[in-house]
């Protein structure tokens, strides 16, 4: 490859807030995207902007009660294109995002929710419309979008002196319409896999230091990847294809950022493409190479996964402060908008990603 | 990562960035020079030095500035995306109705929404290509096209899917779609190129790269393809012509063998009936006709002067072994249209044109023969016909005299034949074979056409999809069975030529060999006999198994030896057959000397492809290499050469460490055992490497018996030592992990039960323990609900693990010392052996202190020179002193022993006051002792409770 071939991460737009933000995400099927965050009152914040040509306006904002830590676009339809947030009292709302106004709204967890993640609003081939949440009580919980009371509920065990801190959760495994898993990371260091369909856990793994983020290279396809970051400056990749009675799936660990890892981001368009959110500011672009054999036989003839290596595209210093979300279109390839805790919300071009 | 050391900055000078070659070192110090900062120049220095050291750095680091261009077209993408995606967002809202009837929002939620699957399924499917999952990959491209048709980019994907399993004929389908959709789309073209080469169909190829190269004159990799194609082209040239030389011959024996049967049949029907016989051949020769003419013109144009040589050589071939069908042949067409004698023996000489349109008119002539038996047949006077038909046969030996001779032998053999009698149910069955042939010749017609596309993929499944309807009707005959195998016969035929096409050797054998097994129902039809054992002893020729190909071609030298091809064929067998007997012999006879080079050679090679870190070649060129070891192991036994046993340990091991680093740890322990069992006992490298396999598999007992072994050989071997600690203290993990599984079994077990006692009496302890589930936990049973939930909630509360250590010690304790207890005379070698035997004794104070006492006391200070000796143990090894040793002597040498060990006065010093006390009997104990240096003895042991 030439030396020119390396992607290029670039700096479209930059637009400082008033308030910090926490998570951003595109509109789907659109050119705007919404901001989430708390003003220095500690009331929440919920802005939508338009991205027009090199620069954004903000079309709508509203002002919700709680600051919002995270939202979710994926467990509703293209014909409604609600949001879903939890914020720092442990609500979990769904809004109308061109009225503004709540659809439905329910108490999740006890104190602060930190996550949430959607599925099922591409149709019904892959499974009715679900969230999860996660919150600082520990709890995860599984919420049809129209019902008071969760699916399903993971708690910690009432002996437990200190009862962890649920960080990240997600959806995977979700190829057809009944399979479906979740996935949560703890800030103990604990990531569990939880199967729905069977209602048991399928897998936990302790990596030693807290988790800030989780995610399958894919949700909607058996599982394949799946990438956990950490304090600690160090991220795991997992090959979900093989699990081992005994090794469980096997995965390698990364150094990188040299401060806390705060939360990967695959491409939708290439699964194989990922970038993680620094402590420091910067953004790393990977791409995972698969080995030659994805499974070997140990000496009983059981198989076990082989994971492959990551190799660092390129890597770019874009804030002062965490980046603390980042989310790619849809649609464009390489489009991304992201937010870091200097208060700077900011939309980024990634280049050449096709020839990779 | 700040945690550990800083990195020496001190020592980075501009002279020292000159000198050091280590990338990591390098890369350490840019990324501390970088984060002290104040250092430009330095940093400079180190980063330009990494460049070079490291390609992946350098691509990142030598970011261009983006040309304008480049900037414009990212702009431009930019634009076109926010007008589609304005619009998008515009329709989601209702706001762009297209039609007012319709719910305008749901209508373009609709639109949208099956576009965007189509484009999510896309993806996917070329995500499967990136993780070579063909086959699913395929599958997401089908459903993304069921859902979208016309994306070009979708079909050239496919196209590539299908392009990497193979299937090149398919690939070649989707190319022309996408191309269909989009004539500009070079890729499609590439791809369509490549699907062409695979079917070897140069000339296409070429084409479509072309088409490329004037597009894209600047691509390079084009510019290559195209190169080194048509170099291929040209080598395959001379086999291209035997190839279309092949691609006639298919045609021809479709054509010649449906002739040959009808002619044969006709006059001297070697199967019992030939009165019902007549309609089924009538009806293949009306069958026939339009096609024979069909292949005429296929054959027309590849027929050009340069092939003809060959043909003439086929058609030789050909009437030898039936003269008399050729000749009856000649007859028939006189008959028909009085063609002049010097055409026909042109005809002869074969000009392959004239020569199937001759066969068309040979069935024209054949047609209107059988349409007079069957008159005859309706007249259904036995007598009638009989006369009919010898004034048939007559008339043709009136015009012809040369020929009279022949066909009276088979004129009598007619009358023979003529008296069985047709039940009915015979004839039932030949009016189904006759059905049977129209429908064949359905699947053949098609078949050919694919086959003269060169889609030959496609004609062999038409081909097998013929001979699974023929297996279908096969139940239904019972006298003309052999008839229905001989068809079944000239279709495995044809798939062999198919695959000829593709240089599918083994699948050619295989068909032809399957027609050869059915040799005893072709005896109407030897042609098509003859030619599988042809084809076969070509395929056996080419696959170089010369002694088979000798078998075959010898039989067809028989059936014609006049054919020039086939004597060819057996000379170059020969030729090949004594080559390679040369070739054994000098292999075997490779001298020790020779054997060395070569070795040594391969070996050179390997350790060269394994620096630069092409593993893969590296593990072929060291299977090689012990491959040809191997084969000449009985030299080397012979000669007894030390040196080549070397050669061949550094093979095995250096393919073993190919594999440790693809972590293909079975073979690298199938290796090294090898090594160790047969080549050298004392290999340390392959204990070493063995050592490492089994401690990634988990092993760690054998792989500490491995790095045991090791350090018997080179007790001062650092890895060996440094692994053995690791790998030891990971055995007494794992040892630990077990016997808490085990006891966690027991309480899950004991738990389990408690709490089906509970829920039987109340099923309101669920509600307590799962709070605020929902439907989907309450619909399954209370217990596995229990499960769920205690299993989730299980490694939240780790700090219980612990708790139960002790107990778990205890009781696999008490298990280990009904085992481990009756082994008596046991030395330990190691710490961890010594200790877990301790382990193991400890719930039996009396066989605790006969393995003591059979320990020489040195053996302690030896043990625990290194490391300290955990006080539980002391104890436990003192107060069974205490209660059995009466020796004094051996006490103080035991005491003498311990204070030898390393840290022992620091262990003494955290005693508690009983242990104090114990130890301290045993010291006056001890002075009773009477050994010679006993006083010595006796104030170092002293010395440590002061």
């Amino acid at each position: 490859m030439d030396t020119s071939d390396a992607p290029q991460i670039l700096e479209h737009i930059s637009h400082s807030l008033t308030f910090t933000p926490f998570d951003v995400k595109w509109i789907p099927c659109s050119a705007r995207f919404c901001l989430f965050g708390q003003s220095p009152s500690a009331k929440g914040v919920f802005q939508i902007f338009q991205l027009k040509k090199g620069k954004i306006e903000m079309v709508s904002e509203f002002k919700p009660e709680y600051g919002i830590k995270c939202s979710t676009f994926e467990a509703s339809s293209l014909t409604d294109r609600d949001v879903s947030i939890v914020d720092f009292n442990g609500n979990l709302i769904t809004y109308d995002i061109e009225k503004g106004k709540e659809k439905f709204s329910v108490k999740a967890h006890e104190g602060m929710a930190n996550t949430i993640h959607g599925i099922g609003g591409e149709g019904p081939d892959y499974g009715a419309p679900e969230l999860v949440t996660g919150g600082y009580d520990g709890c995860v919980r599984v919420w049809d979008p129209r019902q008071e009371s969760p699916v399903v509920s993971l708690e910690p065990s009432e002996s437990e002196e200190i009862k962890p801190d649920c960080w990240c959760v997600k959806f995977g495994n979700a190829f057809n319409a009944e399979e479906r898993c979740i996935v949560a990371g703890y800030d103990n260091g604990d990531v569990k896999l939880f199967d729905l369909r069977m209602n048991m856990l399928q897998w936990d793994t302790n990596l030693s230091n807290g988790i800030c983020g989780i995610e399958f290279d894919r949700p909607n396809i058996p599982m394949n990847k799946l990438v956990c970051t950490t304090l600690e400056s160090k991220f795991h990749v997992f090959d979900m294809r093989t699990y081992h009675p005994e090794k469980g799936y096997s995965g390698l660990e990364e150094m990188a950022h040299k401060s806390t890892i705060w939360g990967v981001s695959h491409f939708p368009q290439n699964r194989d493409l990922f970038t993680t959110l620094g402590g420091n500011g910067s953004i790393n672009l990977y791409k995972y190479k698969y080995p030659t054999q994805r499974s070997l036989k140990d000496l009983d003839d059981v198989e076990y996964g082989v994971p492959g290596t990551v190799e660092l595209l390129n890597e770019k210093s874009i804030a002062q402060q965490p980046v603390v979300s980042l989310d790619w279109n849809d649609e464009k390839f390489g489009l991304g908008v992201m937010c870091s805790l200097d208060q700077q919300c900011k939309v980024i071009i990634c280049t050449k990603l096709n020839l990779y | 990562m700040s945690s550990k050391e800083k990195y020496p900055i001190e020592k980075v000078s501009f002279e020292w960035v000159e000198e050091c070659n280590d990338r990591k070192e390098i890369k350490k110090a840019y990324e501390a020079i970088k984060d002290e900062g104040g250092y430009y120049d330095l940093e400079m220095s180190l980063k330009n030095k990494l460049a070079k050291l490291d390609p992946s750095f350098r691509r990142r680091i030598n970011e261009k500035p983006m040309s304008k261009e480049e900037k414009e077209n990212i702009a431009n993408d930019l634009d076109a995306f926010l007008h589609s995606a304005n619009t998008d967002d515009q329709s989601l809202l209702g706001k762009n109705a297209q039609n007012i009837f319709e719910n305008p929002k749901e209508e373009a939620a609709k639109r949208i929404g099956k576009r965007k699957q189509a484009e999510n399924e896309r993806m996917k499917g070329n995500d499967f290509m990136g993780s070579k999952e063909y086959d699913k990959a395929i599958e997401s491209y089908d459903k993304s096209i069921s859902l979208d048709a016309n994306e070009p980019s979708t079909y050239s994907n496919r196209s590539l899917a299908y392009l990497k399993k193979k299937m090149f004929s398919k690939a070649i389908e989707d190319a022309n779609k996408a191309l269909e959709l989009d004539p500009d789309y070079i890729k499609a073209y590439f791809r369509r190129g490549k699907a062409y080469e695979g079917l070897t169909n140069f000339e296409a190829a070429i084409k479509d790269y072309e088409y490329i190269h004037e597009k894209e004159p600047k691509n390079k990799k084009i510019k290559k393809e195209l190169l080194s194609l048509r170099s291929a082209y040209k080598e395959h040239s001379d086999k291209k012509t035997t190839k279309k030389f092949q691609k006639i011959k298919i045609v021809e024996e479709e054509s010649s063998t449906k002739i040959e049967e009808i002619t044969e049949k006709k006059p001297a029907p070697v199967s019992s009936q030939p009165k019902s016989e007549e309609p089924v051949i009538q009806d293949e020769a009306k069958e026939e006709k339009p096609v024979v003419q069909e292949e005429t013109k296929v054959v027309e144009p590849k027929t050009e002067p340069k092939v003809e040589p060959v043909v003439q050589e086929e058609t030789k071939t050909e009437p030898k072994p039936s003269k008399d069908e050729s000749k009856f042949v000649k007859v028939a067409i006189e008959e028909e249209s009085s063609e002049d004698e010097e055409e026909l023996q042109e005809a002869q000489k074969s000009d392959v044109k004239e020569q199937i349109s001759k066969n068309a008119k040979n069935l024209l002539a054949t047609e209107k023969f059988s349409e007079d038996f069957e008159e005859s047949l309706e007249a259904d006077a036995k007598a009638e016909f009989e006369a009919e038909q010898n004034k048939k046969e007559e008339k043709p030996q009136s015009t012809k005299k040369e020929q009279l001779e022949e066909t009276k032998g088979e004129e009598d053999h007619v009358e023979e034949i003529k008296e069985p009698e047709i039940t009915e149910e015979e004839k039932l069955e030949l009016e189904l074979l006759e059905r049977i042939d129209d429908e064949l010749a359905e699947y053949k017609n098609r078949a050919k056409e694919e086959h003269s596309k060169g889609m030959f993929d496609i004609a062999i499944s038409i081909y097998e999809e013929a001979l699974v309807f023929l297996d279908s009707q096969e139940s239904q005959f019972k006298y003309q069975i052999s008839a229905l195998i001989a068809k079944k016969c000239a279709l495995w035929n044809n798939i062999a030529a198919c695959y000829k096409q593709y240089q599918n050797d083994d699948k050619e054998i295989e068909y032809s060999s399957l027609v050869i097994a059915n040799a005893e129902h072709l005896k109407s039809d030897p042609n098509i006999l003859y030619k599988a054992y042809y084809r076969r002893g070509c395929a056996y020729d080419k696959a170089e198994k010369y002694q088979k190909a000798k078998i075959d071609i010898q039989y067809c030298r028989e059936k014609r030896p006049f054919d020039t091809e086939i004597s060819k064929r057996m000379n170059h067998i020969n030729e090949a057959l004594k080559h390679a007997e040369e070739e054994k012999k000098t292999r075997s006879m490779m001298s020790s000397s020779k054997l060395r080079s070569t070795l040594e050679e391969i070996k050179t090679e390997g350790n060269k492809a394994f620096s630069s870190q092409k593993l893969d070649e590296a593990i072929e060129s060291f299977t090689k290499g012990i491959e040809v070891y191997k084969d000449n192991q009985e030299v080397v036994k012979l000669e007894k050469c030390t040196d080549l046993t070397k050669i061949a340990i550094s093979l095995f091991t250096n393919r073993a460490l190919c594999y440790s680093k693809q972590r293909r740890d079975a073979n690298v322990i199938a290796d090294t055992t090898y090594v160790i069992e047969n080549l050298s006992r004392k290999n340390v490298k392959a204990y070493y490497r063995r050592a490492l396999a089994y401690k990634n598999f988990g092993q760690y007992k054998d792989s500490l018996s491995d790095l045991n072994k090791i350090l018997e050989f080179e007790s001062n071997n650092k890895d060996a030592r440094k692994e053995q600690k690791v790998v030891k203290e990971l055995y007494e993990k794992e040892l630990k992990k077990q016997m808490e599984k085990q006891m966690k079994k027991q309480m899950g077990e004991m738990e389990g039960k408690k709490k089906k006692e509970e829920k039987k009496a109340t099923s309101k302890t669920k509600v307590e323990e799962v709070k605020s589930t929902g439907v989907k936990v309450k619909e399954i049973s209370p217990e596995e609900a229990q499960a769920a939930k205690s299993k989730t909630s299980e490694p939240v509360q780790p700090k219980k693990k612990v708790k139960i250590d002790d107990e778990v010690i205890n009781k696999a304790a008490e298990l280990a010392s009904k085992t481990i207890g009756k082994d008596k005379v046991r030395i330990p070698n190691t710490t961890y052996g010594f200790e877990s035997d301790l382990n193991s004794l400890k719930k039996d104070p009396e066989n605790l202190y006969n393995y003591i006492s059979q320990i020489p006391p040195s053996v302690f200070s030896k043990l625990y020179k290194d490391c300290d000796i955990n006080p539980d143990y002391l104890v436990l090894i003192l107060n069974s002193v205490t209660t059995y040793e009466k020796n004094a002597d051996k006490i103080l040498e035991l005491l003498y022993n311990f204070s030898k060990t390393s840290n022992f006065s620091m262990t003494v010093m955290f005693f508690t006051d009983e242990d104090r006390s114990l130890y301290s009997e045993l010291v006056t104990k001890a002075e009773e002792a009477t050994i010679s240096s006993a006083s010595e003895m006796l104030a170092a042991v002293k010395a440590v409770l002061e």
